[in-house]
């Protein structure tokens, strides 16, 4: 009984302190710096005040599902990796082989693709979201939220950017079409098949209602790699439209029927 | 209930190439043998509507005993533009269900389609 007590005195110092420390920073300084090579009212941090512009945008309303691609086409380019990169990627290829097909996951399957790859989900829709400053991709897949910051900044340099899943994304329209730059993505991500790039992998999106019908979203990336790529890479990702429809919550460790064992084997419950 | 499967992810799509680009999910379907459909006459024991995979639990009487089968779903989002709420299963409905089995030969398998008791289908019957 005595420890009990000890314990929640203990408890009860701790929340003071805290609520002092919260106190203290009232009113001081913000925590982040303005972004990079904008003034500070520039940036999406002051949108009040601007949302009439957006109405200029394209009209990307609704949900947006990966439109699957023609089964007649064949199986799609892979990417051109330079020496290791590729012995890495034929290595995991011959691994896989004399595995009877499976391939060892080191990471659970809750665990999110990162980009390029959850860009390109046929199971999960897509949001995009405008707001003064910064396009917001709500991706229904593990419930991950990319964001593009179109008010003008640059990047951080990269030896700044903590390496991510999503990295860092800056973004302008030309036109209809919105451009995406980003780099800073984690060099522990796939992209293609079972290859791997380095940290100076880049990813170029031009984003853009197709043409030919209003209800279709057009995403060609580029990515690029002096390292890990002897030349660019491209494909084409299209989206269809569901006008009404809405994100379904994804909290995977909630409902995951598929842990990965210690061999990295996927199992079925 | 726990199984390990043989999965394929890798060689599916080395090897055979994944027609007309990579359209990954939250967990490859190699797992399944997508080229096979078994029918099952089942009574649903459970419907469970959520991400990252609906969910299907059946019992399905075989001769003098009863087989449990788990069935693995797209996603609901995915249901939906196929024409499914999360209220066109419930606990009791007897349904015919056709399924891609595992390929461990487990008793569980990738959803195709279904035949409700009103005998309105929803996805692939044939």
């Amino acid at each position: 009984m005595a420890r009990i007590r000890a314990a929640l005195a203990a408890t009860g110092l701790m929340l003071t302190v805290f609520t002092v420390s919260a106190q203290a920073q009232l009113g001081a300084a913000p925590a982040s710096p303005p972004p990079e090579g904008i003034a500070p009212e520039q940036s999406a941090g002051f949108a009040k005040g601007r949302f009439a512009e957006l109405d200029a945008l394209p009209d990307w309303g609704g949900i947006w599902f990966l439109a699957r691609g023609n089964p007649e086409a064949g199986p799609e380019p892979q990417p051109v990796l330079t020496g290791e990169y590729q012995a890495q990627r034929e290595a995991w290829r011959q691994e896989v082989i004399a595995n009877n097909g499976v391939e060892r996951l080191s990471r659970s399957n809750c665990s999110p693709p990162g980009l390029p790859r959850i860009m390109r989900l046929g199971q999960y829709p897509y949001e995009f979201l405008f707001t003064p400053g910064r396009v917001t991709i709500n991706q229904e897949a593990w419930m991950q939220t990319r964001t593009i910051w179109t008010d003008g900044r640059g990047h951080p340099p990269l030896e700044e950017l903590d390496p991510t899943f999503h990295g860092h994304s800056i973004g302008h329209w030309e036109g209809d079409t919105l451009v995406v730059d980003t780099i800073g993505i984690s060099d522990q991500l796939e992209f293609g098949e079972g290859g791997v790039h380095s940290d100076q992998f880049r990813l170029i999106e031009r984003i853009h209602l197709s043409p030919e019908n209003p209800d279709i979203l057009v995403n060609e990336m580029r990515m690029e790699d002096p390292l890990a790529l002897a030349e660019p890479y491209e494909v084409v990702s299209s989206y269809r439209r569901d006008r009404h429809g809405s994100l379904i919550e994804f909290q995977c460790s909630e409902n995951d029927r598929n842990p990965v064992n210690e061999h990295g084997e996927t199992l079925f419950e | 209930m726990t199984r390990i499967l043989s999965f394929a992810f890798g060689a599916a799509l080395s090897l055979a190439g994944l027609a007309g680009g990579a359209a990954l999910a939250h967990h490859s379907y190699s797992m399944f043998d997508m080229t096979k459909t078994v029918v099952l006459e089942a009574t649903v024991q459970q419907f469970r509507w959520a991400n990252p995979h609906a969910f299907i639990r059946v019992s399905v009487p075989v001769g003098n005993a009863t087989e449990e089968w788990s069935i693995e779903m797209t996603s609901p989002n995915n249901l939906i533009q196929e024409g499914w709420t999360r209220r066109s299963l419930r606990t009791g409905d007897r349904v015919q269900l056709y399924v891609h089995p595992l390929r461990s030969g487990a008793r569980g398998g990738s959803y195709a389609g279904v035949r409700l008791a009103n005998g309105t289908t929803l996805g692939t019957v044939n």
